[in-house]
């Protein structure tokens, strides 16, 4: 216990207020100190606030009596952890434990008395630097501290028997001991002999043996002023904490160092720990039911679905170990199979004439171009082009018929010897042959015809022309249209394969859904078996997380006359009941 | 269990502390990271407690070499204390 008194005047004022919050300030220091004194696990943190918050009684300001009282809970400390020693002795050495009767040794034995010396300073080895339980009430006393050794006066009486002085003050007057004392032949007296007791507990310091001395007196150290314990007990006590080191998992040197709180607290913590690991186990066993009921209700729903044959095809359905549908399928009856096999012939025919119908079909393309060619050419002159065209042309056709006619009249006149002669024909016109003027009024109702003619050549020639367009047209058109139509043949075999195809998967359409109306009973079958696996499981819960020895424990751990015993053991107080040691391993179910 | 005003009070109380007698932050988280040291190796108690000399905080004959578990928690707490009062800002570094 660090006495915070001897630092300067910083450490003085700070000390104890840091330990208390210390905590919450520095969460991750507690269990390191508890790990640091060896414990594990959820230990840690328990032994690691119990050093830090146990010594704080003892800090700076306190008051004498404090430091007192923290002397005495040191020196019950030692006497604790020499109970433990005294306990695993084989010899009745004188034990530790306060208010625990010891059974006679020998006539001196009879020699009781209460004692006052409990409270004796501690040895200055500081073996238990880190207390973690509550400063005991230790009435005020005085001359009680002086020294780690205590002298017990011993008188003689007149008819040889010895005695241990009467008591002094009334510390611990509650408890009784009994020294066992012999005596020598040669009339010295002295304590029963020392027990060596390290190698039963090494980690626990050792006290000074008991020495008589040459007053009559005899030394005894702090360690047996706790008052004596009878075998059976010593026994007792050290099977006990032998269980509570069973128990927290912590040494017993350990625990002799904790104290009485953080020994209750590790009961407290085992029992819950216990309890923890049964909740735990139960919560796992209703978890391995839900997921029991929640696979077999899955399992339930799994998709079952029915093998069908038709005159066409069959179904048929591929499962893996855990029973889930992988792989889903049918096969076409053989009639089918011998009719896609022709069809297939003739789709590969219509395949290849598709192929090749573009290089057939290309002079329509080249035709196509050349009429749109020709068509712009009647389009690209105006009506009255076209039509002065017309005529120059008609008169370019007529006009060696009409040279010839000329001739053969002037030869016929000029035969009949009237090439001169000429008729008048009134009027301003001039006097002619009748000959030549039948010939020019001709040729003059011709030229009237002819451009007559003209203006709806003109328009037949732009009608042809864009007719043109429309025939070239027309041919682009086919042959797209040709091209697309020799895909027909191949199309039409592949459809009527795809028509015996559907034939055949009919019966996988039928197992499906025969399946799926079959799988929906089994699925609310399986529910309603899982839920009520589900509820037993939920039923038995509280049953499955009780633990007897854990609910004990915590219990047993909280209860006064644990607490009590524990006092005793510790050497703590006045408690108001006492038990022996036997009782108390009673208390753990033994 | 300390509360939260626990704490701020402790933290003040510990800041003042700093100031009155003249204990720099840098101080007491140097000393602070040496006890968690400790925690994880016993044998530097030693240069714990000659640090904890060394800072003006004790005197050497009044320390003794029995590892005081409670002396370790509170100067690791005092060390975790001024680091975080360094980051808050209430204490300048």
């Amino acid at each position: 216990m660090a006495n915070w008194k001897k630092f300067k005047k910083f450490v003085k004022k700070v000390a104890k207020p840091v330990a208390l919050v210390a905590s919450i300030v520095y969460p991750p220091l507690i269990p390191l100190i508890g790990s640091s004194l060896g414990a594990t696990g959820a230990a840690a943190s328990v032994v690691g606030a119990a050093a830090l918050s146990g010594g704080a009684s003892a800090l700076a300001g306190d008051s004498t009596k404090d430091i007192i009282k923290n002397a005495a809970l040191a020196a019950t400390f030692t006497a604790g952890a020499n109970a433990i020693r005294g306990a695993t002795a084989a010899s009745g050495a004188a034990g530790a434990t306060t208010g625990v009767d010891m059974a006679p040794v020998g006539d001196a034995a009879n020699a009781t008395s209460s004692y006052t010396g409990a409270t004796s300073a501690p040895p200055p080895s500081g073996m238990f630097s880190a207390p973690v339980m509550a400063p005991p009430v230790v009435p005020e006393t005085t001359g009680l501290f002086e020294s780690s050794s205590y002298t017990q006066p011993i008188v003689t009486s007149p008819e040889g028997l010895i005695s241990p002085a009467p008591p002094s003050t009334g510390l611990f007057e509650s408890s009784s001991y009994t020294q066992p004392i012999v005596t020598s032949p040669d009339g010295m007296i002295s304590p029963a002999p020392p027990v060596d007791v390290a190698a039963n507990v090494p980690s626990v310091a050792t006290s000074a043996p008991t020495t008589a001395t040459p007053s009559g007196g005899y030394t005894t150290p702090s360690d047996e002023f706790m008052g004596p314990i009878a075998p059976t007990d010593k026994g007792a006590i050290d099977s006990l904490f032998t269980k509570a080191a069973a128990l927290t998992g912590l040494s017993k040197d350990t625990l002799a160092k904790l104290g009485v709180a953080a020994v209750q607290t590790l009961i407290s913590s085992a029992g819950a720990n216990k309890i923890a690991d049964k909740a735990t186990d139960a919560a796992k066993i209703q978890a391995d039911a839900q997921i029991e009921a929640a696979r077999i209700a899955a399992d339930a729903a799994k998709f079952r679905p029915v093998g069908v044959t038709t005159r066409f095809g069959t179904s048929n359905f591929g499962y893996d170990a855990e029973g889930n549908l992988t792989t889903a399928g049918y096969t076409a009856s053989d009639e089918i199979k011998a009719y896609q096999d022709r069809l297939k012939k003739l789709a590969d025919q219509g395949l290849l004439d598709a192929e090749s119908a573009r290089a057939a079909y290309a002079p329509l393309t080249g035709a196509a171009k050349s009429l749109f060619t020709l068509g712009e050419s009647y389009l690209a002159k105006s009506p009255e082009a076209v039509a002065a065209d017309y005529i120059s042309k008609q008169q370019a056709l007529i006009s060696p018929s009409r040279q010839t006619q000329l001739a053969e009249l002037q030869n016929k006149l000029f035969q009949q010897g009237r090439g001169g002669a000429a008729v008048s024909q009134g009027g301003n016109l001039m006097a002619t042959s009748p000959e030549y003027a039948a010939y020019y009024n001709a040729i003059a109702q011709q030229d009237l015809a002819l451009a007559a003619q003209a203006d709806q050549e003109a328009r037949n020639r732009i009608t042809f022309g864009s007719g043109l367009f429309d025939t070239g047209a027309n041919l682009s058109n086919r042959y797209y249209t040709g091209l697309t139509g020799a895909y027909a043949p191949f199309a039409t075999a592949m459809d009527t394969s795809a028509g015996l195809e559907g034939l055949a998967e009919r019966s996988l359409n039928l197992g499906t859904s025969i399946g799926a109306k079959t799988t929906a009973g089994t699925a609310e079958a399986g529910k309603l078996l899982s839920g009520g696996i589900t509820s037993a499981a939920a039923t038995m819960a509280p049953s499955n997380a009780f633990t007897g020895s854990g609910e004990a424990l915590s219990a047993f751990s909280k209860s006064p006359e644990f607490k009590s015993a524990l006092n005793n053991i510790f050497g703590v107080g006045s408690p108001e009941k006492t038990y022996t040691a036997a009782e108390v391993l009673k208390l753990f179910g033994t | 269990m300390a509360t939260a005003q626990q704490v701020a009070e402790t933290k003040q109380m510990v800041r003042e502390a700093m100031q009155e007698e003249g204990v720099s932050p840098e101080t007491l988280i140097s000393i602070g990271k040496l006890a968690e040291r400790v925690l994880q190796d016993k044998s530097l108690y030693p240069q714990l407690l000659q640090a904890i000399i060394d800072s003006d905080l004790a005197e050497a004959e009044d320390l003794e070499t029995e590892i005081d578990y409670e002396l370790i928690g509170v100067f690791a707490t005092l060390g975790e204390m001024a680091r975080q009062m360094i980051a808050s800002g209430e204490l300048g570094a």
